[in-house]
């Protein structure tokens, strides 16, 4: 069976689902997952015995994996909430891209310290914090002391409240409400790797919104940088409404552009094959760091890496399996990601394509035989199709809306990302060579994007493009 | 079955090793984590400062009532802070056996 990893995932995936509604010990499942790890390695060469084995095993560690997240520390910061939410004194380091979002600033805290009535506690954990004095100067690894009421975090598998809460980070961590930034003590570097990552971005993010209007800028940062907090809810509404959303979320078309652009530029720079592929795993790698490590985007790196890595070892990859690596990988670290719609809508829509596509393809391509054009459109409109089916129930249950003009749209706007995409990482590097170069391809940026904006609005505005669905009980 | 190869079934044992002994030493060392520290310093939290605590704080208190609460408060403005948890025998109403009753869930800062 060549897919054996996706089997593998499911039962992950059941394990974590199970733990999430039945509340279990963590050791009595820890033992019984060792039992089992020994009898596996004994009846290694009994083939029936060891795959039968392999199913609870996934299974059991799915169940380890969420009790795991769900056990804090003693001193974690979430023991320290009281249910009446009284304001406290916080210390921590800012732990990570610090976002605007409503004209507040939005950020991870890693807490060090919190004070209780009127002494100090150490402790630990991460926060979710909003600024409202979004003027305030705050970067990565930042040390702070800020003031406000701790809330504590939903039950993230609670789905129906999941669009009532800050949809930029995960959805476990508590959140601060900062009503008093009291001072930044130093410029502690957290993490330096990450820091001068970070400090690129600014750098990019500084190019963007000087040589670019605003609206254009906003745009521009949510498809290059994963900066989606600067568009404006109206063009937000069209996104969503012409089913074009997913160009706003960096995801595996925006890596495969990248990862292209990356490979064209080292095979003219006359690298060899291996060594191109290496130094693009490591390139892509720092691209989902300084995009903010989303969902989509670590799925899109992890495939990329291991199609890439089987071609330094010469070995052909399985995408199921991939795609299975992929999702036991984010599961592992975080399986609250499981009820994440961004995980849910990436992972679908690869299934989508590499399942569904060739066979709407082959269905549609006996009147498509003469042209390559043809061909093309038809390649496009089978992705966009099987897309579109497999998501569409999910978008009705999470936002309620039906647009039937996505799968138009979409055949046209994704070669026109691929030429938007390409044309910002040239504007980039001209910006980071000499900013006054950037102008040149800024000019071109701002017509492509409004164009881009203009043909949304466009299909928008048809009648019957989309529906809104009513709320079901 | 599923024809996997000898390699296959050591890396797929492997992962799973990998896996298992990962979470385990990651919840070990969280349920494990300063334990001392964080109960001493808790304890201390549900104590309410005698000399700071309000009329509804002491009212939260088993064995306090409105009244004594009242008389509480009435002694520490007349008198001043508390020095000792002691000094609330000398206020009207909180006899020895009061004192024993009540004295865990105050303190003095």
């Amino acid at each position: 069976m060549k897919n054996i990893l996706a089997g593998f995932t499911l039962a992950f995936i059941l394990g974590i689902f199970s733990a999430s509604r039945i509340n279990l010990c963590f050791w009595p499942v820890y033992i019984l997952a060792f039992i089992l790890l020994i009898t596996g390695c004994v009846c290694i060469k009994k083939e029936k015995l060891f795959c039968i084995l392999l199913f609870p095993l996934f299974l059991l560690s799915g169940i380890l994996s969420w009790k795991n997240l769900f056990t804090l520390q003693n001193n974690h910061v979430l023991r320290f909430i009281s249910a009446k939410a009284e304001e406290i004194y916080v210390q921590g380091s800012v732990a990570s891209y610090p976002r605007t979002k409503n004209n507040a600033r939005n950020f991870m805290l890693a807490v060090h310290k919190i004070q209780l009535e009127d002494y100090w506690q150490e402790a630990s954990g991460e926060i979710l914090v909003s600024l409202k004095d979004s003027k305030k100067e705050v970067f990565y690894g930042d040390l702070l002391i800020l003031k406000g009421k701790i809330r504590a975090p939903f039950r993230p598998y609670n789905i129906s409240r999941y669009r009532g809460y800050g949809n930029e980070y995960r959805k476990s961590h508590a959140l601060l409400n900062v009503s008093e930034y009291v001072e930044k003590i130093k410029n502690s570097q957290f993490n330096l790797f990450i820091y001068y990552i970070f400090k690129f971005r600014k750098r990019l993010e500084n190019i963007i919104n000087k040589n670019l209007s605003p609206i254009s800028a906003s745009v521009l940062n949510a498809v290059i940088l994963g900066l989606r907090g600067g568009i404006p809810e109206r063009i937000r509404e069209v996104f969503l409404n012409t089913g074009t959303v997913h160009i706003i979320a960096i995801s595996g078309l925006h890596l495969g552009i990248a990862a292209f652009i990356i490979l064209i530029l080292l095979k003219l720079a006359g690298i060899h094959r291996r060594l191109r592929y290496i130094i693009t795993i490591a390139i892509l790698f720092i691209y989902s760091i300084l995009t903010g490590m989303n969902v989509p985007v670590v799925r899109a790196m992890i495939m990329a890496s291991i199609l890439l890595f089987a071609g330094v070892i010469r070995r052909q990859a399985n995408i199921y399996n991939s795609l299975s690596v992929a999702a036991l990988t984010i599961l592992f670290i975080n399986p609250t990601q499981m009820f994440d719609l961004g995980f849910q809508l990436s992972f679908l829509s690869v299934v989508a394509i590499v399942g569904l596509s060739p066979k709407i393809n082959t269905l549609f391509s006996r009147y498509f035989k003469k042209s390559v054009f043809a061909g093309l459109f038809l390649k496009l409109f089978s992705v966009s199709l099987s897309v579109w089916l497999v998501l569409s129930p999910l978008i009705i249950f999470y936002f309620r809306v039906l647009s039937l003009i996505a799968i138009i749209a979409n055949v046209i706007i994704c070669p026109f990302m691929a030429w938007l995409i390409s044309a910002s990482f040239i504007f980039l590097i001209a910006g980071l060579i000499y900013l006054p170069l950037a102008d040149f391809f800024a000019c071109m940026l701002e017509i492509s994007i409004s164009f881009l904006l203009k043909f949304l609005y466009l299909l928008y505005s048809l009648p019957g493009s989309y529906f809104h669905l009513p709320r079901l009980n | 079955m599923f024809d996997l190869t000898y390699q296959e079934k050591k890396a797929i044992i492997f992962l799973i090793s990998l896996i298992l002994l990962s979470l385990g030493s990651s919840f070990a060392l969280k349920v494990n984590s300063p334990v001392k520290k964080f109960f001493e310093e808790s304890r201390d939290i549900n104590k309410k400062d005698i000399n700071k605590a309000s009329m509804q704080d002491l009212t939260m208190i088993n064995g306090i009532g409105c009244k004594l609460a009242e008389k509480i408060i009435e002694y520490r403005s007349k008198y001043g802070p508390f020095k000792d948890l002691e000094d609330l025998k000398n206020v009207k109403g909180i006899g020895d056996f009061k004192f024993n009753k009540i004295k865990d869930f105050l303190k003095i800062r």
